[in-house]
């Protein structure tokens, strides 16, 4: 039985926001969650303790994904263009070598061997995220172009 | 910007914002945030107004430059 929403439109709208902004609280708090685990407690543990978290974090992300692409839509600011794709990339890339930097270096205590890891890490996770990217452009494109031409029937 | 001309066409007929709250199901405190323009109603909820109060959408709603 369908119960009955106790909530006006305004209401709606506040109630949306707010599931909205504490999404967000909850998908980068777990983020940073992980980061923070994978720096103190990464290569001196089994890394099964985080993959609940991870799974998580994998299934809201991959849930976004497939909802903007499937309403059409892509970011409010970033553009799917090569030149945009690259830019995130590089972003991801930053990130993961400085944690991979900070991890390494905190546990082997080699700074030559830290920066390597770092930048190949680094390196690695930006040509990932390019290409995962530069693929679920090419499919929101595809699905943009379908809706244009369902809303012009 | 305040949506005066709401407020002023529900003062003539001698409703409150509770009252016409009440006729068009809605919560008082949206009533008076959409009067006091912090908040945007949907067409849906602009037309209920309307019929409410006997005005049309321009009359209530449209903004002069």
């Amino acid at each position: 039985m369908k119960r009955k929403n106790n909530l006006d439109e305004m209401q709606e709208q506040k109630l949306l926001h707010i599931e909205s902004k504490g999404y967000w609280l909850a998908f980068w708090g777990l983020g940073v969650s992980l980061i923070i685990q994978l720096i103190f407690y990464g290569p001196t543990n089994d890394w099964r303790y985080m993959a609940a978290e991870w799974i998580v974090f994998m299934a809201i992300a991959l849930y976004m994904v497939a909802g903007c692409i499937k309403e059409g839509i892509w970011d409010r600011k970033l553009r799917p263009s090569f030149k945009d794709n690259i830019f995130m990339s590089l972003v991801a890339g930053v990130v993961m070598g400085v944690v991979q930097f900070v991890m390494s270096y905190r546990n082997y205590h080699k700074p030559v061997g830290s920066v390597a890891a770092g930048i190949f890490s680094g390196l690695m996770v930006m040509i990932l995220c390019f290409i995962a990217l530069t693929i679920s452009s090419a499919i929101y494109k595809k699905r943009q172009e379908k809706l244009e031409e369902e809303s012009e029937e | 910007m305040k949506n005066l001309k709401m407020k002023l066409a529900r003062m003539e007929q001698d409703i409150s914002q509770t009252d016409l709250a009440k006729r068009i199901g809605v919560t008082r405190q949206t009533i008076g945030m959409i009067e006091s323009g912090d908040y945007n109603p949907t067409l849906k909820l602009c037309l209920a107004i309307c019929k409410e109060l006997g005005k049309t959408l321009d009359e209530l709603f449209w903004e002069e430059d």
